[in-house]
């Protein structure tokens, strides 16, 4: 139930229970009070109503007395002239209001009587008693009933001086008179003479009709409540003196205490449409009351719904000094605080932290969105890894932010630019032909030409930081029309870029790994290595003291049946992507100390060396496998050396430098592949347990030509042996170079000039045949 | 005033006739008197009470002086005086007007009605009353003045005074009816009568009658 709903009803109903309550005490208190009022009432009236009657009689015995001392009507009373009398008493008894006037002679019988019915004269007078109270007290007045008639009966003595006679006057008491009395002394009710019949009393005048008492005479003459026919009288008797034979009489006088309470019922009930009216207003009053307290509730549990629905508009505060406007208040201040909150979670959720660019996910679905045509562009930060490394992420953070602002400031707004990955943006340039994105590539990489130089003077201050970008482009929708597809592919051309030493390349189908035709080459790969499609070359090693070749470089070859003839270079990067690279290594591995193991057979004294690629370093087993191999092939662990490039082990260099030690704890030799090109120093190689390093061909080939390279190799070499490191010099295409690296005590020589790769029969034959006059003298 | 006490107890005794007749001592023939005591049922003396003494019946009448000088009855201060006036059969009653105003004397008794418009100063001529009874006397002209007068054959007759005492002298020996009457006394009560012996001595004769209060003086117009 509504709040203003329950109020209204709990007021209503406690104005009802009141109203019932009060209207109910008050009618008892008012019946009470009414009776209270209505005996007092009445004992007042009927008191006014007897000393009326009373002054009636004694006017009309004052009347009749004055009538008597007419000296003719005397003398004809004393002359016994009856007709005389009998026409003086119809005279004189007009005159005081008399219907019937008596002469009787003082022995108690009637002389005269006015009435045409009367007895007659003889007869006794019937009221004796009334004679002698007349003689004593000058006249004696009494109600009566005559001839079943109430009347005031007066007598009077007729005196001359003495009573000679005596007059008795009878004054009709009917109901008219009753009622002129009741007018004069003011009783609302009824008023009534009763007298006593055979059958009980009886109303024989007035007004009372069948209000009149059942059992007479009341107990005490006092007011009593008498209960009619769902009416209530206070009624009110009182027993009159009448003469000893004359049936008894009594007043009664009823106030009516129903039409009294029916009065102020009226009032009661006209308080109703007052207590409804009050109720109303009160229901007014409280639906206003209810609707300034609900109302607001309402509109803030409106307010709450719309923020639970994501709407964050703050409400109007409630201008109220109450509860209610502090909750507003606060309720504002909630939704502020969660607008920003979800504010910020969106813009983390949408935005990179450390660019403060779109991020990865956002940046998709806004070009998701955007012109179908265009052209995406993956630039990334080539060094950032290095640069984190050696300066630490703070900085490598800031040139990411610094080169994203750098970016986003040549990009019209409406440009999509999105931080991608930890070192790379990507920008949707929609609508874009092939040469504006390369326009833009090309100006978003000169942007970066300008070193970043960090301007936190907490970290390390004036510090100039090189910036080597390269970016890749893809097109919409000529490489694909997901975003996600074309920002892969926008990588692809990146890696090319970077493969190629260009700073921008485009998206080239035919060189992406990841196409379909490259997939189905993996596939390829591993049914070919189980139909030994592959082939292993030996590139022989020459030890520069001895002359003799001690060693081999086992080098894989594909004849693909339907392809051809593949180089390394075309499925060993994509079976390093792909994960197929351990199956390389393994068919390698176990092809390779076979033939070594036929070497030992022949008394060939020749070491085989095997690649690792970061892949196998990151593979806990190959230790166990690769002494399991040695093992079941029965080769020492001297007879086989593992080659690892610097970028192997910088992947990760924790686990892959924790295999290292595995391997070498298995006596096996480790040496560092393609050293030089690499951005590691010796004094990191220290870190590694490695005892040679094979001298990257970039700097063999052009020993002849380039006297810097010449002093680094010497330099290489010495530093090397210093360390305790064997050294290895690839790539040795001409005599000058071998005589060089033998003058600079190098340790091995490999390179065309010395052999070729060959054949597994062809090195085996090499060898056999001893060392070979022309790459030095056999020591 | 005493009479007002123990109303009820006496109320019981109102029609009771109560004469005690005392004789105090032997009576001396020829020169007997009787004083009697008039009172009210309370012991009140009362005045205007005629005491009366006759003969028994059948006894021969003593003989009898001639008749006196008419009585006579004043209008003094609007009364009559005296109020009550015993005279024998055959006597007469002369009205005299003593007020300066007028008066209008009557009487409509059966014994001798008569009527007199009387001058201030005015004397009636002798009114003489042949029979035995009462007269009531008004006048109509002051409804409150009233006279009595009393008509008898008894040879002794008294009207008591305001002690209530009335001596009758003259009175032999012999059995006698005495007779007391009072214009008061009740309607239809008859004058209560006893008889008494008399010898030679003196005698005292004490009545009591029951009465009607006073008649009240005549209500004040209004």
């Amino acid at each position: 139930m509504r709040f203003g709903t329950r109020l209204a009803l709990f007021v209503t109903a406690t104005l009802l229970v009141v109203g019932a309550t009060t209207g109910v005490g008050v009618r008892f208190l008012l019946r009470d009070i009414l009776i209270d009022d209505g005996k007092t009432q009445v004992v007042a009236a009927e008191a006014r109503f007897h000393k009326q009657l009373t002054e009636l009689g004694r006017s009309m015995a004052e009347g009749v007395r004055l009538l008597t001392l007419d000296f003719a009507l005397r003398r004809a009373i004393a002359d016994r002239d009856a007709a005389t009398v009998l026409s003086a008493l119809r005279n004189h008894g007009r005159r005081v209001g008399a219907s019937r006037t008596i002469l009787i002679d003082t022995d108690g019988t009637v002389a005269g009587d006015t009435s045409d019915d009367a007895a007659g004269a003889g007869a006794a007078f019937p009221f004796p008693a009334l004679l002698d109270r007349a003689a004593e007290e000058e006249y004696a007045a009494m109600v009566a009933i005559v001839e079943n008639k109430p009347v005031w009966l007066v007598v009077v003595p007729v005196l001359a001086p003495d009573p000679i006679a005596y007059i008795a006057a009878a004054l009709p008491l009917d109901s008219a008179r009753l009622l002129r009395m009741q007018d004069a002394i003011g009783l609302p009710g009824q008023l009534g003479l009763a007298a006593r019949g055979p059958a009980g009393w009886r109303q024989v005048a007035g007004s009372m009709g069948d209000r009149l008492p059942e059992h007479l005479p009341l107990e005490g003459n006092e007011p009593t409540v008498v209960a009619f026919d769902g009416d209530e009288d206070i009624v009110l008797t009182r027993i009159l003196a009448v003469p000893e034979n004359s049936p008894a009489v009594m007043t009664v006088i009823g106030y009516p205490l129903s039409d009294a309470l029916r009065r102020y019922q009226r009032i009661l009930l006209g308080l109703v449409p007052a207590l409804a009216l009050g109720g109303g207003a009160a229901l007014i009053g409280l639906a206003a009351i209810a609707r300034g307290v609900s109302r607001p509730i309402e509109v803030l549990a409106g307010y709450t719904e719309r923020i639970a629905a994501g709407d964050y508009t703050p409400p109007p505060p409630l201008a109220r000094g109450d509860e209610l406007g502090q909750l507003s208040v606060a309720l504002h201040a909630m939704t502020r605080a969660i607008s920003d909150r979800e504010d910020r979670i969106r813009h983390q959720a949408t935005h990179d932290p450390i660019t403060g660019l779109t991020n990865r996910d956002a940046f998709l679905a806004t070009v998701q969105a955007a012109d179908p045509a265009g052209a995406m562009v993956v630039v990334a930060l080539t060094a950032w890894r290095d640069t984190v490394r050696t300066v630490g992420r703070e900085i490598g953070e800031g040139l990411m932010h610094d080169v994203g602002q750098r970016i986003a400031s040549i990009l019209p707004a409406n440009v999509p630019l999105g931080a991608i990955g930890e070192n790379a943006f990507a920008v949707y340039l929609p609508g874009a032909d092939p040469a504006a994105a390369r326009a833009i590539a090309a100006h978003i990489a000169e942007l970066c030409d300008l070193p970043y130089r960090n301007a936190d003077p907490y970290l390390e201050p004036g510090l100039n930081i090189d910036i080597p970008v390269a970016a890749g482009i893809a097109l919409r929708p000529d490489h694909g029309s997901d975003p996600a597809l074309l920002v892969r592919r926008a990588e692809v051309a990146l890696l090319a870029a970077m493969q190629q030493q260009t700073r921008v390349a485009s998206y080239d189908p035919d060189a992406d790994p990841h196409r379909p035709m490259r997939l189905s080459l993996m596939n390829d790969l591993r049914v070919g290595l189980r139909r030994n499609e592959f082939q292993l070359l030996y590139q022989p090693k020459l030890d520069l003291r001895t002359n003799t070749i001690t060693g081999a470089e086992a080098l894989i070859r594909w004849q693909h049946p339907t392809q051809g003839f593949l180089p390394p270079d075309e499925f060993i990067s994509l079976a390093e992507q792909t994960g197929n690279i351990q199956h390389v290594t393994r068919w390698v591995l176990r092809n390779g100390l076979l033939e070594a193991s036929a070497w030992q057979a022949a008394g060939l004294s020749v070491r085989l060396a095997i690649n690792l690629s970061v892949r196998d370093l990151s593979d806990e087993k190959l230790p166990e496998r690769i002494a399991e191999l040695l093992q079941n092939i029965g080769l020492p662990p001297r007879a086989l050396v593992l080659e690892v490039t610097e970028s192997a082990i910088m992947g990760e260099p924790e686990r892959a430098i924790a295999v290292l030690r595995r391997l070498e704890q298995l006596g096996l030799d480790i040496a560092i592949d393609d050293f030089g090109v690499g951005q590691s120093s010796l004094a990191y190689l220290r870190r590694l347990p490695i005892c040679e390093i094979k001298l990257d061909k970039s700097f063999i080939m052009q020993l002849r030509q380039n006297s810097d390279d010449r002093t680094i190799v010497r330099s290489v070499i010495e530093l090397a042996h210093g360390l305790g490191y064997r050294v290895t010099a690839e790539g040795v295409e001409d005599a000058f170079g071998l005589d060089l690296l033998r003058s600079f005590g190098c340790d091995y020589a490999q390179g065309y000039y010395i052999a070729r790769p060959l054949p597994a029969a062809t090195f085996r034959a090499l060898v056999a045949s001893g060392p070979d006059p022309a790459l030095g003298a056999p020591a | 005033m005493g009479h007002t006490t123990n109303q009820s107890g006496k109320r019981r005794l109102r029609l009771a006739l109560l004469l005690g007749i005392a004789l105090l001592a032997p009576s001396r023939p020829q020169a007997a008197s009787v004083a009697a005591i008039v009172t009210d049922e309370n012991g009140k003396p009362l005045a205007d009470a005629v005491v009366t003494i006759a003969p028994l019946p059948g006894t021969p009448m003593p003989a009898m002086s001639a008749l006196p000088e008419p009585t006579t009855i004043d209008q003094t201060n609007e009364t009559f005086v005296p109020a009550v006036a015993a005279i024998r059969s055959g006597g007469s009653v002369v009205f005299r007007n003593g007020d300066a105003i007028r008066h209008h004397v009557y009487s409509f008794a059966a014994i001798r009605p008569f009527e007199l418009l009387q001058n201030p100063g005015e004397t009636s001529p002798p009114i003489v009353f042949d029979k035995p009874g009462f007269a009531a006397i008004g006048c109509n002209i002051h409804d409150h003045m009233t006279a009595y007068v009393l008509v008898t054959d008894a040879p002794w007759a008294k009207v008591t005074d305001a002690a209530g005492k009335a001596v009758l002298n003259g009175i032999g020996a012999g059995r006698f009816v005495a007779t007391v009457w009072h214009p008061r006394l009740r309607p239809k009560a008859i004058a209560p009568t006893k008889e008494i012996a008399l010898e030679s001595a003196d005698s005292n004769l004490t009545v009591a009658l029951s009465v009607l209060p006073p008649r009240r003086p005549a209500p004040r117009a209004y």
